[in-house]
């Protein structure tokens, strides 16, 4: 390749990035005005992008009708969908913490993205939406040939952006939103109509986002994943703005397509500009971005939601329900064919993943959205070491856990000066980093095996073969109780209760003589390292390993299924991997495909966030704790503290601390 | 014999203002010092520089003859500086037995493989510890709340909670950021009855900031009032009292003068 050849392209890109930039400008401006707003950082702004610009697509390239209809009709769907958003499902969690709400929308990401696969079909092509035509004029003084479409989009994003600024600085409406934005209860108590402007907020944050939508789909691939993931690049632009300012968002944005496009000038490698984009984030988030004092108490009072359940329960039952259910985990897959034995034992290995987010969620209290890029770790190194090098299985696993840990560690550097939903942006670029970047064909082969898939086989433990389904079964069994058991220990434990105080009062905690750095990225490791066991266990299980199996799409299920069945409890684990694997099977046996599993996820997720803040298992262990009391553990205690229903944490005051 | 404590000329500014300016003092091994001084005259902020709590002050703080500057808060824990704090930083979700137990795990050596493993050192550790804070409860009078969570505890008990919490940490200089606030009146007797007996049973020299000025004046040997950033006084309590410097700066120039 010819790179001073190529530097004849750098105008040419230029336009293109910019193009690109305004996009990604307006995008984060929807995201902002809503955050500002509300407070709700909106994962799902890039999936309503996605659906409204299917709803252009479906009137103007399916119905024939004329672009600027389609652009319409994209723009009041994209406003209803803001809309019915806060209204239904953000409003009923006023008073609740903002994790809460992010999970709402991550809850909306999935629906809106099965959804739009199932009507518009999921990878098929799509033809993108035109508004304006691609010739173009050459721009004055130069040879540089701009689009008219590209004139457009630029002209379009910038003006809206500004528009949006104007109206929030000079209009009666626009003070009325940022007195809300800085304190809705005393807005309330001035006579602002706070529901109202809330939902004006999302209704234009999201029609922003349809517009971005449509402006987009000539650019990148046109299909409900690609779409939806252009949350990063908003959620990048909106960063270096600091969610607050307008014009640096519109700044960033712009550095961002820039950023995203010149690689390309250079390198072959699509994911190039993904990785760019994914040095943007780590960079604006470690340099630029430090959340004020304001924020961070907002997040640490989130964080209790999701709190374990205190130790306080009755040892005789739980020991015979764990007795129990360990037998029937041994039993039961005998009654099965080999076939679903295979799948038993896939739960159980998934099971681990959402243990790790049990570590991570229920003990740190932050998210994480790349459980299965540290997978990917153990996975790939098992797959190069024993495919590529000839290793036998068992070094290859330890030295595959021991990278994850490594690698946990390494994301968690981040999470010591942000706090959590910071760091939730910052797991979504780093999974979208190995996806797109790290584990594509051309940029690392000798660990991601290029076009092709590493095939590792079973091994045998102590002269028994794993080969068969049931002794793979009964191996993984063995191996998800002990890990099952470790997070146990952990959390009833100093660990436990050193995380915990770091959460309830990080200044206290560090004042006791708690290295806060040392504490949260040990929990980091764990988390990692336990997901990147079950990564190893995958590639032995399936006999190979290849990408696309340890993606975005993945960690973001997982997610969601941790969160429904409940991050608070170690006996969630099981339950919700066995929920992943067992729940897209039983819909091939009704009229829906599998398909539709993530929309019944995302929608199962919304539900439950709103009704039952716990998650299923923690709940049901509530109810049985009432039903079997514990003996009092000292005699003069007037009442068991679990004599009446635990009090709901996300309605207490979280203003208590100043 | 070495001052316990030595601040020499203490600046720390957030922004344009000058929290503190240019704060000298002595702590004397042993004593129980007051400092007291009006609203914003940097009490907290001292507390904060001293517990490296706010890093980037001016000046330099001693503790038993070692720069404090380049250590951590944690670090500054371990060499036995305990404190409260002013809104009390409880762990609420915690136990009161477990938020004494807490300062003893910073302090253990074991890590997150014997937790995760439950090695039988680790059993034992946290044996000692229970026994430790069960001891320190007992000390409080709290042995009845052993098993609430903090966070429903009255404030009161809370008060004593987190003095009690910086006593595990078997401090030498334990600094208290206005342990009356919010007290009623036999609450604040029943606080000062702890601080003596506090001082009867642990080796420990304390620093005391408060406004209550019958508190004050009743546990500390000797005091320094603050104001604007800057010492403007210091003695016994008889000195503080007749100072007209103290007093103009709590009641203004009119009445002083």
């Amino acid at each position: 390749m010819n790179v001073a050849a190529n530097w004849n392209l750098f105008p040419g890109y230029t336009v293109i990035g910019i193009t690109l930039g305004g996009i990604y400008a307006l995008a984060a401006i929807g995201l902002v005005l809503i955050y500002r707003v509300s407070g709700v950082l909106n994962f799902a702004q890039g999936a309503v992008s996605m659906f409204s610009a299917f709803v252009a697509y479906q009137v103007s390239t399916v119905m024939g009708a004329p672009a600027a209809i389609g652009l319409l009709a994209a723009i009041v769907a994209g406003g209803a969908v803001g809309y019915v958003i806060e209204r239904f499902t953000i409003r009923p969690l006023a008073g609740r913490s903002a994790l809460s709400k992010v999970v709402v929308t991550i809850g909306w990401l999935l629906v809106l993205q099965t959804s739009a696969g199932l009507i518009w079909g999921q990878t098929a092509y799509h033809r993108p939406v035109q508004l304006a035509s691609i010739q173009g004029f050459t721009f004055p003084g130069t040879s540089v040939v701009v689009g008219w479409d590209e004139f457009t989009t630029i002209v379009v994003a910038l003006g809206l952006a500004f528009g949006t600024a104007a109206v929030l600085r000079w209009t009666t409406f626009g003070t009325s939103m940022r007195a809300v934005a800085d304190d809705p209860d005393a807005a309330r108590l001035w006579g602002i109509d706070v529901n109202r402007v809330m939902a004006v907020s999302w209704v234009a944050g999201s029609a922003m986002g349809a517009i971005a939508g449509v402006l987009i789909t000539p650019r990148i691939n046109f299909d409900p994943i690609s779409l939806t993931i252009v949350v990063i690049d908003a959620f990048t632009a909106a960063l270096i703005g600091r969610l607050t300012s307008l014009p640096w968002t519109v700044v960033g944005a712009m550095f961002l397509g820039l950023a995203e496009t010149y690689p390309r000038i250079f390198s072959s490698n699509a994911g190039a500009g993904d990785a760019v984009a994914f040095g943007l984030v780590l960079l604006t988030l470690a340099v630029l971005f430090r959340p004020g004092a304001r924020l961070r108490q907002r997040i640490s009072a989130a964080a209790r939601e999701y709190a374990p359940v205190p130790a306080s329960d009755n040892p005789p039952v739980r020991r015979a329900v764990v007795a129990a259910a360990i037998g029937l985990g041994i039993v039961a897959p005998l009654l099965l064919s080999s076939y679903y034995r295979s799948l038993a034992a896939y739960s159980l290995i998934v099971g681990l993943i959402v243990l790790s987010l049990v570590v991570l969620t229920g003990l740190v209290g932050q998210v994480s959205f790349c459980q299965y890029s540290f997978a990917a770790i153990g996975a790939f190194t098992v797959g190069s070491l024993v495919g590529g090098h000839g290793w036998s299985f068992w070094p290859a696993l330890v030295l595959g856990v021991v990278c994850s840990v490594v690698v946990g560690v390494l994301v968690g550097i981040p999470a010591l000066r942000l706090s959590g939903l910071f760091l939730a942006i910052l797991t979504i670029a780093v999974a979208l980093f190995f996806d797109k970047f790290l584990l594509a064909p051309g940029t690392w082969d000798s660990f991601s095996g290029g076009v092709s898939s590493w095939t590792v086989g079973r091994p045998s433990f102590l002269g028994i073969s794993l080969a068969g389904a049931y002794a793979f079964y009964l191996f993984t069994l063995a191996v998800f109780l002990l890990a099952v058991l470790a997070v146990w220990n952990l959390s009833r434990s100093k660990t436990g209760r050193v995380l915990r105080a770091i959460r309830n009062s990080e200044i206290a905690a560090a004042t006791s003589g708690v290295n806060l750095t040392a504490w949260k990225l040990a929990a980091f490791g764990v988390s990692a390292g336990l997901a990147g066991l079950a990564g190893c266990l995958l590639a032995a299980g399936i006999g190979s390993v290849s990408a696309g199996a340890y993606g975005f799409q993945q960690s973001l299920t997982v997610v969601a299924i941790a969160i429904v069945v409940g991050v608070r409890s170690v006996g969630a684990a099981a339950v919700g991997g066995i929920f992943l694997i067992f729940g897209p099977e039983l819909l091939t046996h009704t009229p829906l495909s599998t398909l539709w599993f993530p929309l019944l996820v995302g929608s199962t997720l919304i539900v439950q966030v709103i009704l039952t803040p716990q998650g299923v298992v923690p709940d049901w262990q509530e109810r049985f704790r009432r039903r079997f009391p514990p003996a009092p553990r000292f005699p003069n205690r007037p009442e068991p503290a679990t004599a009446g229903p635990l009090p709901d944490l996300a309605d207490a005051p979280t203003m208590v601390k100043v | 014999m070495t001052p316990l404590l030595q601040a020499d000329g203490v600046w720390m500014s957030f922004g344009g203002v000058h929290a503190l300016s240019g704060v000298s003092f002595t702590l004397r091994q042993g004593e129980i010092l007051g400092l007291i001084g009006p609203n914003g005259a940097g009490k907290t902020t001292l507390f904060n520089c001293i517990t490296g709590v706010v890093p980037d002050y001016r000046g330099d703080i001693r503790y038993d003859g070692r720069d404090l500057r380049y250590l951590k808060p944690h670090q500054r824990a371990r060499l036995r500086i305990g404190r409260t704090f002013q809104n009390l930083e409880l762990f609420d979700e915690l136990s009161a037995l477990d938020n004494l137990v807490l300062p003893l795990d910073a302090f253990s050596k074991r890590g997150v493989i014997g937790d995760l493993l439950r090695l039988p050192a680790t059993v034992y550790d946290e044996r000692r510890a229970q026994e430790k804070a069960r001891a320190i409860l007992h000390f409080l009078d709290l042995d009845t709340c052993a098993d609430t969570p903090a966070g429903d505890l009255p404030v009161g008990l809370q008060r004593r909670l987190e003095i009690g919490r910086a006593l595990c940490l078997e401090p030498r200089l334990l600094l208290l950021d206005e342990p009356g606030a919010g007290l009623d009146a036999r609450e604040t007797a029943d606080l000062a009855r702890l601080l003596a007996s506090v001082r009867a049973r642990f080796e420990v020299t304390m620093l005391v900031v408060d406004h209550d000025m019958a508190l004050i004046m009743r546990v500390c040997n000797r005091i320094y009032v603050l104001d604007h950033g800057q010492i403007i006084a210091e003695g016994t309590p008889e000195q503080i009292r007749e100072s007209p410097n103290v007093v103009q700066a709590y009641l203004g120039q009119a009445v002083a003068a």
